[in-house]
């Protein structure tokens, strides 16, 4: 009877174990699901996830390229302003600055190809280093744009001394031909001018007294006088033998 | 030609010709029926000339009762006229009768011969007188001595003037 016993406990404990096993089973099995219906879910939180990152991350990028162009475009625009505003920047320059942003562009197409926690960062980064490189950039061309002018500045002031000292070396040649030549001459026809005056002065008033003169005497002679004077010219022509 | 003074009847071209033309109108009467040669140049030349006229007639022994006699002695007045030099003087007045009798009495004196004068006035010669003889203009008035004494005394005085150089003025 024991080994009945023994085999109803063994068969119940068989079965308790049976149970326990199949219990364990399907609760295995629903966790299973549950495990499986998490990690779905995960999955899926995951794919939404990466998908909004993937979204936003080229959301992102294409606001940074487009971003990053139209800095690069003002950047251009500005550059171009300044190099076609200052004739004196060299096209090196520009080359640079061109190659500094297509630099900075593969920077940001490299940028958007890492990882995917790093994007922000990296783009944040990007962008200061895009704004640092278009304000070294831009300083630098302001740079060179003073320093061009400055050069400019003290070549035209160099010029300038340069005409101006020819200009005084003009002039006091031309003061010292004009002493030597012109002065002379001037003088010459100044005296001649002055004499030519001071004879035609003298004989103006010599004319003047002698108009006068001469009608204050006419009208002094009496007619006896006159009938006199013209006797003595007759007899003088007739010395000369006008009458012969 | 005998020397005929006729001085006392004209002294210049213009009275010579005014002359030449008057006896010309009594020499057109001498013919005519009634014609008194007192009368004839009485109412031609007036009183004076007419003494003087027939004074001349007197002194060339010219019968004034004959007709042709007077007509012969005209004509050779008027020869005589024509024949006459004309001396063109300046002279610084104007000369009256009287003057211009004086001068031509100096022709004859002193040239043998009487001159018709062609008298301009030209106050500025001042006195004496300059003649005009083929195309030369002879000054023999005192103007030129005036002049002279004149400009050495208003000119004579004058030292030359010490000019200032322009180029010492720069200096």
């Amino acid at each position: 009877m024991p080994n009945l016993l023994f085999q109803v406990i063994t068969v119940v404990f068989d079965l308790v174990i049976i149970v326990f096993v199949v219990f364990y089973l399907l609760n295995l099995r629903k966790k299973e699901q549950e495990v499986n219906k998490r990690e779905n879910k995960i999955s899926d939180d995951y794919r939404q996830v990466v998908g909004n990152g993937m979204a936003r991350e080229r959301q992102i990028l294409e606001n940074a390229v487009a971003e990053s162009s139209q800095i690069m475009q003002i950047a251009t625009h500005q550059a171009n302003q300044v190099l076609s505003g200052a004739q004196y920047i060299s096209q090196t320059t520009k080359a640079t600055l061109d190659s500094a942003l297509q630099r900075m562009v593969v920077d940001v197409q490299n940028a958007s190809s890492n990882s995917k926690i790093t994007l922000d960062q990296a783009l944040q980064k990007i962008v200061v280093n895009v704004h640092k490189e278009a304000f070294d950039t831009g300083k630098d061309v302001t740079t060179s744009y003073q320093a061009s002018l400055k050069h400019m500045v003290n070549i035209s002031l160099s010029g300038f001394q340069n005409v101006t000292s020819e200009l005084e070396l003009d002039l006091q040649k031309q003061i010292k031909d004009f002493r030597a030549t012109l002065l002379t001459n001037l003088e010459k026809e100044i005296e001649l001018y002055r004499e030519a005056k001071i004879r035609r002065i003298d004989q103006v008033s010599v004319g003047i007294a002698q108009k006068v003169s001469q009608e204050v005497l006419n009208k002094s002679l009496t007619l006896d006088d006159h009938q006199e004077l013209v006797i003595q010219s007759l007899e003088k022509a007739k010395k000369e033998g006008v009458f012969d | 030609m005998e020397v005929i003074d006729l001085s006392d009847l004209f002294n210049t071209r213009s009275q010579a010709e005014d002359f030449s033309a008057r006896l010309e109108l009594v020499a057109k009467e001498i013919f005519e029926t009634g014609f008194n040669p007192e009368k004839a140049l009485l109412s031609q030349f007036g009183i004076t000339k007419k003494e003087t006229f027939m004074n001349l007639l007197r002194n060339n022994n010219v019968n004034a009762e004959s007709r042709l006699a007077i007509k012969e002695f005209i004509d050779k007045i008027q020869a005589k006229i024509a024949s006459l030099p004309v001396m063109s003087m300046v002279l610084a007045f104007e000369p009256t009768d009287e003057t211009l009798q004086a001068f031509s009495r100096w022709f004859i004196l002193n040239t043998k011969k009487q001159v018709l004068f062609d008298i301009k006035i030209d106050k500025t010669i001042i006195g004496g007188a300059a003649i005009l003889s083929n195309g030369k203009y002879l000054d023999y008035s005192i103007k030129p001595t005036f002049e002279k004494v004149m400009t050495n005394t208003l000119l004579g005085h004058r030292t030359p003037r010490k000019v200032n150089s322009v180029s010492n003025l720069a200096k």
